[in-house]
């Protein structure tokens, strides 16, 4: 199991953040007004990526400026609480331990209830689900009429239950004993609207996608949710949560409107006012995606669902947030629109191999100059801000969704309608390479575009630096394309000996299988041990 | 037993080691010519100790090394073997101490590895047999950073009597070594709670020492003329920035060669990226030491494009061993074979390059003044006259040349006068030593190295109005040419 407390430890140099404020400036000042311009539609392009990139860099630097923060905290303040595990579908026994730790979490007055929307959701085992809330003890309300999905489902079960405060759980994470009195005491503060726990994945360790996932989340739950909290911007994650019923109220209930609804409706919520706090403390244990294909939908979901509130809602022209606030949810939303960045920067050697574009006529040299003491200050600050826990397969992975970023940008721009998919928790087996078609594309290209390049103009700097950059580019692909690909030996082996280079000595994958089988969920759920998610993960991360 | 076994073990590695680069110095590097730094070595240390003193204030550089090879050459002679065997000294004994650095910062592996790359090293080769003060210094910065080390993992009196002791010694060794103490001081400030509470007070002790006799130093050079010997160094472009840490890890590569290396510099990004989550590379050590290899290069950069060109890889050396040891551990925190085939594929790439730069006779920082002189003292006749220009060149020309054609520079420099400088170039002086020689001489050898700006007008000059009977380039930036004057 990955590290519960690694995550949360950092504690940057200003000194760092500082000097990283004045390269990427320097850098961006350097490209832009020191050089003649190459193509100049490459040029202006270039430069809309690197405002973009200054952009990204600011805002980490301004969110992570500052990692502590004290709230208001009353151990003895123990108000009722209704606590809702939200079900559609998820086999019985994994919804039973998390009711069951629902249940005997240590606080004096709460009340469990299973969300089932089996029944709209159309699955075989709705009427399961509620014999084992009446054999454990807890409640169970079966929504019948369809319409809003999770959001639908909790806002048709705030109807129904009275308690001032409501814990949400998906089907899958299990909360920790303590995880009511380690919440509850911050809504002394009667200003204060949700808390925010992490969201924990228990099942890093087993394979590539799963731990490529905590380590993506690792930078989200650690600096950037850390550093929210100053600036009273606490992401809502739709999972190990605490809601206020009357913030939540005023916000309308839960935004049923967005496949993002966490993340809406938190928005909304700090737009009338209301206080939010993220607990930088582990006190509830979920599942990672564990196939390429559920992970592949679940960036989809969260990118469309980040973009849908950027175009659909209107983020910048909205009132009621706070300019820190409007930063912050800029910067989260924004993310998602670094995949025409990225594709942008791996074409650029592609068009000069063919076609001998470039955007700036710079000496290779004077650029790297200033690129490299800037990267590699980047570099030390994600070290530094994530406690050395940001890997580079977190980055691989983040690198490579790009073909996923653009894709929900065009259904976001184009406004398709999708529909709220369940993250599968059961290891799909199969060939997902379609998915990393671009990439594998790229390095076809790559391999064809060298030998051009040299044909034209011989084994010059220009050649020889953009096919390094190209190396830079596969190189980072490839943990991506080996995650999409079946499971052979020789991936086995591809895998393992990839790791041995690129993953951290203490935190490596212990396996490289990819599907866990079902008896062996089973078994592990049974134990109490752990608990594995099949549906209903709708979360929202808003990372970088 | 087993820990004696294991010392053994260390020490016997560390002796062929020593023995290794002992081996490379006396079969291959000290078989070169000497070199125009060599030959002002011996110029300078050539006389009494007072001389020393007053020739050595002159120039840009620090006494002790200078005083050091003068008694040595009291002892064991001018002979180019004689004098290179002292700073071979220096660089054999560096080889044990960056093991013990390595080990005192990481790990007796990491510590293996950087001995076997200082050892092979084409860079530290080269000046392990150089009669310069660069191996001294580079001991002295080794030392530095272990002593420094100690300083906060294991303090002692013996250890900060030490450190005081090599300070002193290494500011005295060359001016450069100032940026280590500087790093130093910033480390301190950084991380000043990782340091004993008393240690400011250390600090300031030893800072004033040294300020102390620095600044008599700088006393006495003011009085005796300083400066006035300074070489013209050209201001540093991004290149040659780039160009340190090549040399460092490849030596002395034709520019094909180091262009096609530096091209490859995505690559380090790459390789940035993939130490992110190690944490083992968050301790101290890897701070200071990350600020030792790079800080000096970036700040003489920035002094030398803003202010006054310092830039010289060979002054940077003050950069290298907390590099050398960085990169090393960097290599070393990867897992299994990547590991051990990242240190082979290191240590493979630097036994090539040494191997490249020992026979390829275009490497750069060649000088081959030993043939360019016997050529001339073979070739040239009395009613010859042989000329060198860059007119500093004379000291390692004549340290070679038992010619019969006289020797004389241009523009024309008189040495031994006081406060001596070469005469200004212009055409006009040319036209005049040219007029000059034809009158005196049948045939005239010019030698052009180290240009000042002006051998390429020498050589239109001459070529416009002489009759070229011959020409050859000996090393790199070192061509003679040979021009009859008039007919007998």
């Amino acid at each position: 199991m990955p590290s519960k407390t690694e995550f949360l430890g950092s504690a940057p140099s200003k000194l760092l953040l500082a000097a990283n404020v004045i390269m990427a400036v320097v850098y961006f000042v350097v490209l832009a007004f020191f050089f003649p311009h190459g193509n100049e539609i490459l040029f202006w392009v270039l430069i809309a990526g690197e405002v973009f990139h200054m952009w990204q860099a600011l805002t980490y630097i301004y969110t992570a400026w500052e990692l502590r923060h004290e709230a208001k905290f009353d151990p003895s303040f123990a108000p009722a609480v209704d606590v809702f595990i939200t079900v559609a579908g998820e086999p019985v026994d994994i919804v039973e331990a998390t009711a069951l730790a629902a249940r005997d979490m240590e606080y004096p007055n709460h009340r469990v209830y299973i969300l089932n929307d089996g029944y709209v959701a159309k699955k075989e085992n709705w009427q399961e689900i509620e014999m084992m809330a009446k054999k454990i003890g807890v409640g169970c309300i079966t929504r019948k009429t369809p319409g809003g999905a999770k959001a639908g489902n909790i806002n048709n079960a705030i109807r129904e239950t009275k308690s001032p405060y409501v814990a949400v759980f998906d089907a899958d994470h299990v909360p920790h004993k303590d995880f009511l009195l380690k919440t509850m005491g911050y809504f002394v503060d009667p200003n204060m609207g949700f808390v925010q726990a992490p969201q924990y994945y228990k099942n890093a360790h087993v394979n590539a996608v799963t731990v490529s996932s905590w380590e993506q989340q690792e930078l989200f739950f650690g600096p950037i949710c850390r550093g929210k909290n100053r600036l009273n911007s606490a992401t809502m994650c739709g999972t190990n949560m605490v809601i206020s019923r009357k913030a939540l109220d005023e916000a309308g209930g839960m935004c049923d409107q967005s496949i993002a609804e966490d993340f809406a409706t938190g928005l909304f919520i700090h737009e009338r006012g209301w206080k939010s706090l993220y607990v930088p403390e582990v006190l509830a244990e979920g599942l990672a995606p564990e196939d390429f294909l559920s992970y592949t939908k679940q960036q989809f979901r969260w990118a469309r669902g980040a973009l849908d509130v950027l175009f659909r809602y209107g983020l910048i022209f909205r009132r009621g947030l706070t300019m820190k606030q409007r930063i912050q949810y800029l910067s989260s939303v924004s993310y998602f629109l670094s995949g025409v960045v990225v594709a942008m920067n791996v074409c650029l050697p592609l068009l000069f191999f063919y076609f001998g574009l470039i955007p700036v006529k710079i000496n290779t040299m004077l650029l790297a100059l200033i690129f490299i003491p800037y990267i590699y200050l980047t570099i030390a600050m994600l070290s530094s801000t994530s406690n050395a826990r940001f890997s580079f397969r977190a980055i691989s992975f983040s690198m490579c969704s790009f073909g996923i970023h653009i894709r929900a940008l065009w259904s976001a721009i184009t406004g398709q309608k999708v529909g709220f998919s369940i993250t599968s928790k059961r290891g799909l087996e199969g060939n997902f390479l379609r998915l990393a078609t671009p990439h594998i594309v790229y390095i076809i290209l790559v391999v064809i575009g060298i030998p051009v390049a040299i044909l034209r103009e011989g084994l010059s700097a220009s050649v020889v630096n953009n096919a390094a950059w190209c190396v830079f580019n596969i190189g980072m692909f490839v943990p991506y394309i080996m995650a999409a690909a079946p499971e052979t030996a020789m991936k086995r082996r591809f895998t393992r000996a990839y790791e041995t280079i690129f993953a951290p000595r203490k935190a490596s994958v212990a396996s490289v299988k990819v599907v866990v089988s079902g008896e062996e969920i089973a078994d592990i759920a049974r134990s109490g041990a752990r608990n594995f998610q099949a549906a209903g993960n709708s979360k929202w991360q808003g990372r970088r | 037993m087993a820990t004696r076994t294991i010392a053994l073990k260390k020490q016997s590695y560390i002796l062929v080691l020593v023995a290794l680069a002992a081996a490379l110095s006396l079969f291959i590097w000290m078989r070169q010519s000497i070199t125009l730094d060599e030959a002002q070595s011996v110029w300078q240390t050539s006389r009494s100790l007072s001389g020393v003193m007053t020739v050595v204030a002159k120039d840009v550089h620090v006494p002790l090394y200078f005083v050091g090879l003068h008694y040595w050459e009291i002892l064991f002679g001018t002979d180019s073997f004689a004098i290179r065997v002292f700073s071979l000294i220096f660089f054999l004994l560096a080889i044990p101490a960056i093991f013990a650095l390595a080990k005192e910062a990481y790990s007796v592996r990491v510590a293996y590895v950087t001995a076997l790359i200082t050892a092979i090293s084409p860079f530290l080769n080269w000046y392990g047999s150089d009669a310069r003060m660069y191996s001294l210094m580079f001991l002295f910065t080794i030392l530095s950073h272990l002593l420094f080390i100690r300083l906060w993992k294991r303090p002692s009196r013996t250890t900060w009597f030490l450190y005081g002791a090599v300070a002193m010694l290494g500011v005295f060794t060359h001016l450069f070594f100032l940026f280590v103490l500087f790093v130093q001081g910033l480390f301190f400030a950084i991380k000043r709670d990782i340091f004993p509470r008393e240690s400011m007070r250390h600090f300031v002790r030893i800072a004033i020492i040294a300020g102390a006799a620095c600044l008599a130093w700088f006393v006495y050079r003011y009085f005796a003329g300083a400066g006035l010997t300074n070489p013209v160094l050209a201001r540093p472009s991004s290149v040659d920035f780039f160009n340190v840490f090549s040399n460092f890890f490849l030596g002395f590569q034709t520019d094909q060669v180091n262009t096609f290396y530096l091209s490859l510099w995505p690559l380090l990004v790459f390789a940035g990226f993939t130490f992110l989550a190690r944490k083992e590379v968050r301790g101290p050590e890897t701070a200071y030491l990350a600020l030792a290899s790079f800080v000096p290069v970036g700040l003489a950069f920035i002094v030398s494009a803003t202010l006054q060109p310092i830039f010289l890889s060979r002054y940077l050396i003050v950069s290298l061993p907390s590099l050398y040891v960085l990169v090393v551990f960097f290599l070393a925190s990867y897992r299994g074979f990547a590991s051990d085939f990242a240190l082979s594929a290191l240590v493979a790439v630097m036994l090539a390059m040494l191997v490249v730069q020992a026979v390829q006779p275009s490497s750069p920082v060649k000088e081959d003044f030993k043939d360019a002189a016997s050529y001339v003292s073979a070739n040239a006749t009395p009613s010859d006259l042989f000329v060198v220009s860059a007119p500093f060149i004379t000291y390692p020309v004549e340290y070679y040349y038992d010619g019969a054609a006289r020797l004389t520079t241009f523009p024309l420099w008189d040495r031994f006068a006081k406060d001596a400088v070469p005469q200004t170039f212009s055409p006009l002086t040319l036209a005049n030593a040219a007029g000059d020689w034809t009158k005196v001489y049948s045939r005239v050898f010019i030698l052009l190295g180290y240009d000042q700006g002006y051998n390429e007008n020498i050589r239109l000059f001459m070529d416009k109005h002489y009759q070229r009977l011959d020409m050859k380039t000996f090393s790199p930036g070192l061509t003679l040419y040979v021009y009859k004057l008039r007919y007998p």
